[in-house]
Order: structure tokens, then sequence, then C-alpha cells
């Protein structure tokens, strides 16, 4: 049971930490459509700054790097010239897919995926402490996961008891009361955006330092437009998101345990996607019933 | 004076295509330098790779079609309004269905297994484009999502089917057995995959650009996506008119599928597609979304694509760049388009 | 009182305004005591040296859109402690000129100064500093969060970079209270009626200080009760020495609540007078200008007298699920032009939506020549012989966009015209659309322009156009001359009247007075969704000015009828 745990919450970090990033823009009234691509270069911008500095945390702080390269790029177009938010989100992905496969094509020589010696997984987080029976549950666990645990509290409580949430929240039902107030709703924009790259680089240097170890191409596999389901299944609520990102994950924990039962992996793959889907039918049918 | 201007507004949409384009090549050369090699150089070695002698021609080809066509279904789509970002997905499951018809008919004469398989492979594709569309337009879900998760799953649902009841006799390979003759497409040359299906594929881009720009139906999709209110307020049938562009969308990406099938690998396998609609949606968006522009487009990303192997031998510079060149273009073109509204806006304003 | 001579005239002409509004000598002597104590409003004194510091002035101030002059060189001096009203009719420019005050629409010329100073305002929050506050017409609240949250937005009471919602809850209810804005603050906005919803707006304002207030058409959303409730508040502060400027074109309110009025007509200041000055009358001659001579219209025999449109009983809903339009019939006949007054706002949008299909009709029914139009498909509509002229160009008339000929195309693209067994016959397309642009005169240097970058007049121009074109039987329109200079104005009245004498029926919907004494042969006023006094046009020219201004009256008649029970807001 307790594996089972851990690997509900090894699925649930980067979900949780994209989509929550994805809450607040989408609060200021941004649907930020280019996670996937932002996960994918996150992912390998950590394994460069790990593997050229022998050190996680190199590696996390070039993951945070480029997320908030692409962001502000992302922003750019989104917020500040209004360019239209599909376009734009689905170019940058394709851009950061086959961007990440040239760089490490000329970086590191290869093809298909790479890893090195030199690289540092991001360490595990061991309380000595700990009574024997909570040892299973509470250990083990990836210190990024406490991390993510951290931000997610320090977000719940800027989205509910601070001045910034308040107007986060106002920014998306009425830009203009805002603007009458002499409160820049693109600054608040840029702000989500930029909270945002940081989650996008920590998940990025998860999968590819310590869920994962090394870089493949197309790695993020979906992980990104998950992470958007669940954000528009929340519409802005944190609380139901984080019901969105259980469900999610608790899928792709299900669905791993199916393929090790001997269901054909493919159909056992399906789903998560299965249940986005019907996650946000039903999460429609109960608005309009509202 | 007034006549230049009048030119500069009458092509403002081709000159910022085309401007973008130069840009991006710009920008591209500025890339390829960083490896130490002449643009210059580079973009001579793309094209010599590409167009420099008969087999490199036909190879061009070859890959231009399924580009084409995916380009098409992704620009009839966004010209309706309606993101379609699900076309891999409808690309797998027509290629499928096409596949199944030969695996499970394999009896029947010719004259009638290629229309079938043609016909199956469109219309899967079209129901998968359906979902999407029906569940957005009558009840308001998110569309993107929705496709992109349908892109998963048709891409699991075929594999699954590929590795499971259809396998061909050498199960690891994840594909199907070859299909019956009768059903493909004959290869026009020995070197490259060009197959006869160039003429189907030929013939409905066509008929779709004749529609987009000349018909009616056509010019109620710019409509409705310029302006929905407008076109519901004149008339138009928004809610039906984009489900039928949603089914073509997927129709097309359908074609692709079948004709991978039928005439270049005359089997199904997982991993059929590279990528070819997400290079569709580039080519479609940097042109946006004109289908003789994008024909032009899917030329010139085969070119660019075929020849940058032949740069990728010669000079180190990976294939990837031709993606990060044309994603630029069409960066400079929404920045284009909402520049050059935003000036015509403040001219009005005097 | 102290006995200082201050500067001249302006003294003077103080003390004999306040007595002009029918201060005693006494009231004038604590008046002046109350302002003689310096009190800090917006961070300027009140008073100093025997003089009013706060009276506020307007000098020489011109704003223009494009070709559109809406300010023309106005004027304007306001006391401190007054209800001042600034009327006029739609267009005559008095939202403009106090947007300017307001930091929104920075003028082309002029100034504006409170006492001596010259102020500098470049944005709302700028006059906000001034002390300036303006309460529009349009709320800007965001809907689910509370009152108190609304109101502080922007200056938020905080803990560090907690937000302290007690205190605001508690200012807040201060606040409320002091000044008899009784509201709860801890509810969430969208829960509140609209008159409570206007107390937040007002509140915002008085949390930040303002010690002048600028009302815009503040009652033409608010029930009768509603209305009394702000006019008490508004008297209220007077009473603490406040300045309220209020825009309004109903004039038994003005002649109810304000002290001065100004009478501003086609963007330029007609004249400043103390209320006891003048009657309705006047204000309403002043408004409107000299006698309106009425243009004759061509008696189109009314023998056969043939409904072509007809209405009967309609209910449709508003966007917030409450009732925009009550129970409203009509029958217009061949060769007439009816026409609906009323400021906007009172369900004439979703009339005209309804009446085109694109709003569903709850209950009742529409007739076209005496077939019902069930199904809201406007391209039902269009084949049946009607056309609409929307309100609103660029949202539901354009697509801007587009070029030219595309927008010019539309409603016409399955007509045999234009389309040949599905083929767009793209010769047909441009030709039409040269004819059309040169025929409605729309300037435009070519057809392959984007419609967005029409100037609003050409915008109307070319929908007019397109929709006239149509020769249709029936005409919707709605704000035909929104924009429009007045050569166009003319141009477009004469295309009007000639579809009349021509046996077609125009609904004519339009919040300028002067358009629809023009054209109509039927005038009706249409408040909170209903029709009330349908006139004929002889009737109208001798109580023109009584039935459709005093809309007083008109509250008085729904509420005797018993209106709908006011409907949740969400």
């Amino acid at each position: 049971m307790a594996s089972l745990l851990h690997a509900v919450v090894r699925m649930m970090v980067p979900l949780l930490l994209l989509a929550q990033g994805g809450t607040w823009t989408l609060q200021t009234g941004i649907l930020n459509i280019g996670q996937e691509g932002a996960l994918l270069l996150s992912a390998f911008f950590a394994v460069l700054g790990n593997h050229f500095f022998g050190s996680w945390i190199m590696g996390i702080l070039f993951a945070i790097g480029v997320a908030v390269l692409y962001n502000l790029l992302f922003g750019l177009f989104c917020v500040t010239l209004r360019a239209n938010i599909w376009v734009v989100g689905m170019t940058l992905n394709i851009m950061a897919d086959a961007g990440a496969i040239l760089l490490m094509k000329s970086i590191f020589g290869v093809k298909g995926g790479f890893r090195s010696d030199r690289m540092v997984p991001i360490p595990n987080a061991e309380f000595s402490f700990l009574p024997d029976w909570l040892v299973p549950w509470c250990n083990g666990y990836s210190l990024v996961v406490w991390i993510t645990l951290l931000f997610f509290c320090l977000c719940w409580y800027v989205d509910s008891k601070t001045v910034f949430g308040m107007r986060l929240k106002a920014a998306g039902e009425n830009e203009e009361a805002l603007e009458a107030a002499g409160i820049r709703v693109s600054r608040l924009r840029y702000a989500t955006l930029l909270v945002n790259s940081f989650a996008v680089g920590l998940g990025g240097a998860f999968l590819s330092t310590s869920y994962l170890f090394g870089f493949t191409q197309g790695m993020s596999a979906g992980r990104g437009w998950m992470a958007v389901g669940a954000v528009i299944f929340g519409g802005g609520s944190m609380g139901w998101m984080l019901a969105a990102v259980l469900i999610f994950s608790l899928a792709q924990a299900g669905g791993n345990q199916l393929q090790a039962l001997g269901v054909p992996s493919y159909y056992a793959l399906m789903l998560p996607y299965i249940l986005v889907i019907l996650s946000l039918v039903v999460r429609q049918w109960m608005k309009r019933k509202a | 004076m007034s006549l230049s201007v009048e030119t500069l507004r009458r092509h403002r949409d081709s000159l910022i295509v085309l401007g973008s384009f130069g840009a991006s090549l710009l920008v591209g050369a500025g890339i390829i330098a960083l490896y130490g090699v002449n643009p210059l150089e580079a973009y001579g070695d793309m094209i010599s790779g590409a167009l420099g002698d008969s087999d490199a021609l036909v190879a061009t080809l070859a890959r231009m079609v399924p580009i084409a066509l995916a380009t098409l279904s992704i620009a009839v789509a966004f010209n309706g309004g309606m993101w379609n970002i699900g076309a891999e997905g409808q690309l797998y499951v027509g290629a499928f269905a096409a596949a199944w018809i030969g695996l499970v008919l394999p009896k029947l004469p010719g004259i009638m297994l290629m229309p079938l398989g043609l016909t199956a492979g469109i219309a899967a594709a079209a129901f998968w484009a359906w979902i999407p569309g029906v569940l957005s337009l009558r009840r308001g879900l998110n569309i993107v999502v929705l496709t992109i998760m349908l892109n998963s799953l048709g891409i699991y649902l075929t594999s699954a089917l590929v590795t499971g009841p259809y396998a061909g006799t050498n199960v690891a390979a994840g594909a199907t057995d070859k299909i019956p003759e009768a059903m493909r497409f004959v290869h026009l040359s020995d070197f490259s995959t060009l197959n006869t299906g160039i003429f189907v594929a030929l013939g409905a881009v066509i008929c779709i650009s004749l529609v987009m720009l000349r018909t009616v139906p056509g010019y109620d999709w710019r409509m409705c996506r310029m302006n929905p209110r407008f076109a519901r307020y004149g008339g138009v049938d928004v809610a039906g008119r984009q489900l039928w562009v949603m089914l073509l969308s997927g129709a097309f990406a359908g074609l692709a599928g079948s004709l991978l099938v039928m005439g270049d690998l005359y089997r199904f396998r997982t991993g059929l597609s590279p990528g070819y609609t997400w290079t569709g949606m580039i080519l479609a968006m940097m042109v946006a979304y004109h289908p003789l522009g994008g024909m032009a487009a899917a030329f010139v990303y085969a070119v660019m694509s075929s020849g940058a192997l032949e740069m990728e031998l010669m000079t180190d510079v990976p294939v990837e760049v031709v993606e990060i060149i044309l994603g630029t273009a069409v960066l400079f073109v929404t920045a284009g388009f909402a520049l050059s509204n935003r000036l015509a806006n403040r001219l009005r304003e005097d | 009182m102290r006995k200082r001579e201050p500067q001249g005239s302006r003294f003077l002409r103080s003390v004999a305004i306040l007595r002009g509004l029918g201060y005693t000598d006494a009231d004038i002597k604590r008046y002046k005591r109350k302002l003689e104590k310096p009190r800090q409003t917006g961070g300027i004194p009140v008073f100093y040296g025997g003089v009013p510091m706060t009276y506020l002035r307007m000098h020489h101030v011109t704003k223009r859109f494009g070709k559109l002059t809406a300010v023309k060189d106005v004027s304007l001096e306001i006391l401190p402690g007054t209800i001042h009203a600034v009327v006029g009719e739609n267009g005559a420019g008095k939202s403009t000129l106090m947007k300017c005050l307001y930091g929104m629409h920075p003028p082309e010329r002029g100034s504006f100064y409170l006492g001596d100073r010259q102020l500098v305002i470049r944005s709302p929050r700028d006059a906000m500093k001034y002390g300036i506050g303006m309460v529009h017409q349009h709320f800007m609240l965001v809907p689910s969060a509370t009152v108190a949250q609304n109101v502080v937005l922007g200056d938020e009471p905080r803990k560090g970079s907690r937000f302290d919602g007690k205190r605001a809850s508690r200012e807040v209810l201060k606040l409320s209270r002091t000044f008899g804005l009784e509201v709860e603050p801890d509810m969430p906005v969208y829960a509140l009626p609209v008159g409570l919803q206007q107390r937040v707006e007002i509140l915002k304002l008085l949390y930040r200080k303002a010690s002048i207030l600028i009302f815009d058409e503040p009652t033409a959303v608010l029930s009768p009760g509603e209305v009394e409730s702000l006019f008490g508040i508004i008297r209220g502060f007077r009473k603490e020495g406040k300045t309220v400027i209020f825009i309004a074109h109903n004039l038994e309110e003005v002649l109810a609540l304000s002290d001065t009025i100004s009478v501003m007509r086609q963007g330029e200041l007609v004249d400043t007078v103390p209320r006891n000055a003048v009657s309705s009358g006047d204000l309403a001659r002043m408004m409107v200008g000299r006698e309106i001579a009425l243009p004759v219209l061509e008696d189109v025999s009314r023998t056969k007298g043939k409904t072509l449109l007809s209405l009967k009983n309609l209910w449709v809903r508003n966007d917030r699920g409450g009732w925009a339009v009550r129970d409203l019939s009509l029958d217009l006949s061949e060769g007439e032009i009816f026409g609906v007054a009323g400021v906007t706002g009172n369900g004439q949008s979703e009339l005209e939506e309804a009446l085109w299909g694109l709003r569903p009709v709850e209950k009742g029914s529409l007739l076209l020549e005496e077939q019902p139009l069930d199904s809201p498909k406007p391209r039902e509509r269009r084949e049946k012989g009607m056309a609409y002229i929307p309100e609103d160009r660029l949202k539901t008339g354009l697509a801007p966009l587009g070029d030219l000929e595309d927008n010019l195309l539309m409603g016409y693209q399955y007509q045999p015209r234009f389309c040949r067994k599905g083929f767009l016959k793209n010769a047909s397309k441009r030709r039409f659309a040269g004819e059309v642009l040169e025929r409605y005169g729309v300037a435009a240097a070519s057809p392959r322009i984007q419609g967005g970058t029409l100037s609003g007049g050409n915008m109307q121009r070319l929908v007019m156009g397109r929709e006239l074109e149509h020769d249709p039987k029936v005409l919707l329109v709605s704000q035909p001359t929104r924009g429009v200079d007045i050569g166009g104005i003319s141009a477009i009245h004469d295309h009007l009247l000639r579809l009349r004498s021509q046996g077609r029926s125009i609904l004519l919907i339009s919040s300028s007075l002067e358009e629809i004494l023009a054209l109509s042969d039927r005038v009706a006023v249409m408040v909170k969704g209903r029709f009330v006094s349908v006139l004929s046009r002889e009737d109208v020219s001798k109580e023109k000015i009584g039935a459709l201004m005093l809309q007083g009256g008109a509250e008085e008649e729904m509420k005797e009828k018993g209106g709908e029970p006011h409907e949740p807001l969400r």
C-alpha cells in the first residue's frame, strides 16, 4: 500500500506543480497552453545543468531559468501583444520539442535520449527520527515532493488570504475594475507566469533527475496537457484543481498497476486520458445544472 | 503615393507571411552560424539535397504528400474557427481503419477495395473529429483539451489493436501484415515511397482549395472565424458549419493516414506519423490558413526537411533546425498581424 | 461672519448665486462658517483666506474623437457643496466632459482648476488624488467578491501582505453608516440588487475620501424606491459639504434634486442656471434647441393599414436571468416608422435581439405578415424580407478583421444573385461592394481594407447600406446615427423616409429624441421593458417633452400594473 502511495505521489508532483501555476494564470484570464513544451524543455535543461556542474541544484536552476524565458516569451505574445493563445502556445510547444532534440544532438551528440554518470539525482528525504510504522509512508520521497507540498500550501495561503490572491481573482472576473483602481492587470499576469515558470522548472527537473533519470525525447508524455485539463477542471479554484490532479494521478498509477497485472499496456495507458475527458464532461454538466 | 499604400493593403497578408518567413530564415542563418557553418552553404545543401537529382526530387515529393494533407486538415479547421489539435489521433484512426479493410476483406477485387479503404479511413477519422466537435459545440467543452486527449486515445487505441488482435506475423514489430496487393497504390519509383496516391491527394487538395476560396461555405467558415456573432446575425448556421469544418478536417487527416497505409508502407504500424500534423499546424498558422499558401508552405517544408537530412550529414547541423525556423516564422506572423491591426486601429483614431 | 474683502467679483458672485438659490443670509452665514473650517479632503485645504478654494473650474475644454467633436470649448464652474446637474440629450457631450475631468479621456484642449490650482489629471487615479470621484453608469465590480473587498480593491488594508478583511469590513461598515448607504460589507456583490450595487460604487469613492462626486446617469438602472434613497444619500453628501455633479436627462429628477443646472447641447454649453430660475419647459427648450420644425411626413395612405410585423405579449430575458422585455405588444403597419424612445438599458437591446432571432422569446409570439416566426433563425427572417441594423456595429454588425467586400456580402451569400450551385460569384460580389460603398457614401480607400479600420460613421454607413440594399419589407434599426456627423445623419434619415414612402415598415430604436421626433409616425417610450405612452405624431408635438421626459410618471404607471418580482441577479 505504501508503495502505491509512493507511486501516486510521484505522478502527482509534476501535475500538481504545473496545474497550480496554471490555475493562477487562469485566474487572471490567461490559459497557459504552452505547459507541455515548457515541461519538456525544463526537463532537458535540468539534465544539462546537472551534467555540466555535477549538481542537482544547478539542474533545478537551469530548468527554472529556461522555464522563465519560455513563459516570458509566451507572455510577450499573449499578454502584451494580445495574440491568439492557441496559435502561440502550440507553436511554442512544437518548437520546444524540436529545440530539446536539437540541443541534445548538438551538445551531447546523441539522439533519442541522454543520461550521464556525471549526473546527480535529486536526493530523497529521509527522516531518521520517525517511528518505524511511519517510515514506509513518509520516507523515500524526493526532496521535490516536499518542496511541492510546501509550494502548494504557500499558494493556498496566498490565494485565500493575501491581497495578491484577491487581485488575481478579481482580474479574471473584471479587468476594468482593477484598471480603474490603478492596478495594472498585465503586471499581475506576468507575475503569475513567473510563478508558473518556477513550478514548471521544478517539475521538469523532477521528471528528468528524480522520477526518471536522464532525458528522453518526448518524455513529457502528455503530462503538460493533463495539467491543462486539471486547470480547466478547476476553473480557477485550487480545490477543484487538486481534486482533478488526484484523480489523474490515481488513474496513471492505476494504469501502471493494471499493466503489472497483465492488461495490455496501451489500454492501461489510455485510462488517464479517458478520465480527463469524462471529468470535464461531468464538470460541465455540473456547471450547467447550477 | 496612394497607389503603393493600396498595394500594401491588398497584399498585407501575403507580405506579412513572406516577410516573416524571410526573417525566420535570417534567424535560422544565425543559428546555423553558431555551428560554425556558413548559412548560405547550409541552405544550399538543403536545396541540393532536396532537389538536386531526380531521386531526391521524388523523395521530396513523397514527403510532401502527407504534409500537405495535414496542413490542409489544420487549415480547414482553424480557418473555420475550430481549434482541432487532434489531427494526429485522427490520422492514426483513419490509417488503421483503411488497413483494417484490407485485413478483413482480402478477397475483394481492387476496384472495390481501394475506394472502400479510402472511405473507411476518411470516415473513421471524421468520426474521431466529430466527437470533440459535438462535445464542444453542443456542450461548451474546451475543444483543445478534448482533441488532445483524443489524440493520445487514438494513438494508444490503434497501437493496442496493432499489437493485439491485428498484429502481423512478426508481433514484435508493432505492425500489421501487409495489405492485399489489390489495395495498394503503386510506387512510382524504386527509391522512395512516392506513389499514385499523390493524385488522390492532389484532387482532394484542389477541391478543398476551391471550396475554401470560392464557395459560399468557404465564405461562411471565414466569417465564423472572424466574428461568430456577426455570422449568426447574418444568417449563417454557425454551429452547423463548424461541425462540418471539424468533419472535413478529420477527413483530411484520415486521408493522409490512409494514403500512408495504402501508398507508402502498405501496412499500419505504430509510429506511423513522425508528427506530420504538428508540422502541418505550424505551416497552416504560418500562412494564415490560406489553402494555396499551405500547399506552397508544404512544398517549402518538404524541401527543407528533405534537404536538412543532407545538411545534417554534411554539416552536423541537426534537422530540427527546420522546425525552429518555421516556428519562428509563425511567431513573426502572429506578431506581424497583431502589430498591423494595432497600427490600423491607431490610424483610425485620426 | 468674517468681513474680509477677498478678490473682487468671484466672492460677490458666489454670494449672489447662493442668494439666488434661495439661501437666506443666515444660511449663508452658516454655510460660510462651515467652509472656513479647513477640512482636509483629498489633501487640498478647503478654504483659504475667505475664498472657497474648492470650486471646480473647467476651462475651454475640447475633446475630439476622430472627426467628431464631442465637447466644444466648454468652460464651466461648479460651486463647492452644491448639487450641480449637467443635462442634455444623448450625445450632448455631458458624459464625455466628465470623463475628461475624471482622467479617462485626456482632452485635446482645456484645463481644470480647483480654485487657483491647476490640476494634472491623466488617469482616474490622478483624479482621485484631488478628491474627484466618478460613479459610472456601468458598474465596475467584481461579482464574486464581497462588498468590502470591492470597495477597498487597490487600496486594501493589510497586515503585511495579508489582506485584513476584518478591518476592511469594519471601515466599510463605518462609512456606510456615516453616509446612510446601508450595505452588508460581507455580502458578495452578485447577490445584491442594482441599487445596492450602486452604493458599493459610491462607497469606493467615499473610502478614498472623495469630496467631489460625479454621478453618470445614476437613475437609469434604479427602481423608483431606489431613486428616492439615492437622492437622500446625495442630499446627505451636500450636508457634509461635498460637491455632487449629476449627469442626467430626466428633467423631473433634475429639478427635484439639484441646486444648479448646466445645459449642454451638441457638445456646447448652452447655459448654467440656478434651479429656481427655470422651469422644465425652459430646460427642455435649451436642451433641444429652438422649436424643431418637424418635417412634414408624407401622408402615406393608411387605407390598407396592413400589419407587417406583429408582436404579441413578448417576454424576453436578459443575460442575468431577469426580464428585459415585459409583455410587449405592437402592430407595425405598412408605410410606418415606429419609434422606440427611452434611455438605453431598458430592454431595447434585448428586444431587437429577440426580434432578429439572436435571443429566445420566452413567452408571446412574433408574426411577420401573419406568419409566425417561431425559430430563432436570422436566415429565415432575411428570406422573409426583414433586415436589421444592429446597435452594436463592431460586435454584431461587422467582422472587423474581414475586408469590406466580405462584410458587405453577409446576408446575401445564399441568394442566386451571388451564388451559383454553391460557388460565389466573385465578380458580382465586387460590383455590389463598389455600388454600396458609393451609394451610401462610405469613405474607404479601397474595398479591400479591413472593416475594423473604418471610422464609426463609415461603419454605420456600411452596415446601413448593406441592410437597406435588401429592400426589406420590415426594417429593424437601432441607433442609426450614433457617431455619424450632421451630413451623414440627414442622408441616413432620407434613406429611412424613402423606405417609408415605399410602403415599408420601420421599427426605429433610438436614444436621440430629435431623431425619433423627426422620423416617427408613432412613438413609444420604453421603460424597464414595457411600452408606456404610445403616442401618435400629432400628439407628440405638443406633449413631446412632457411624456417622454417624465419617466417618473411612467414608473407610477408601472407600479400600478404590478411588475414582475425582482429576479435574482445570478
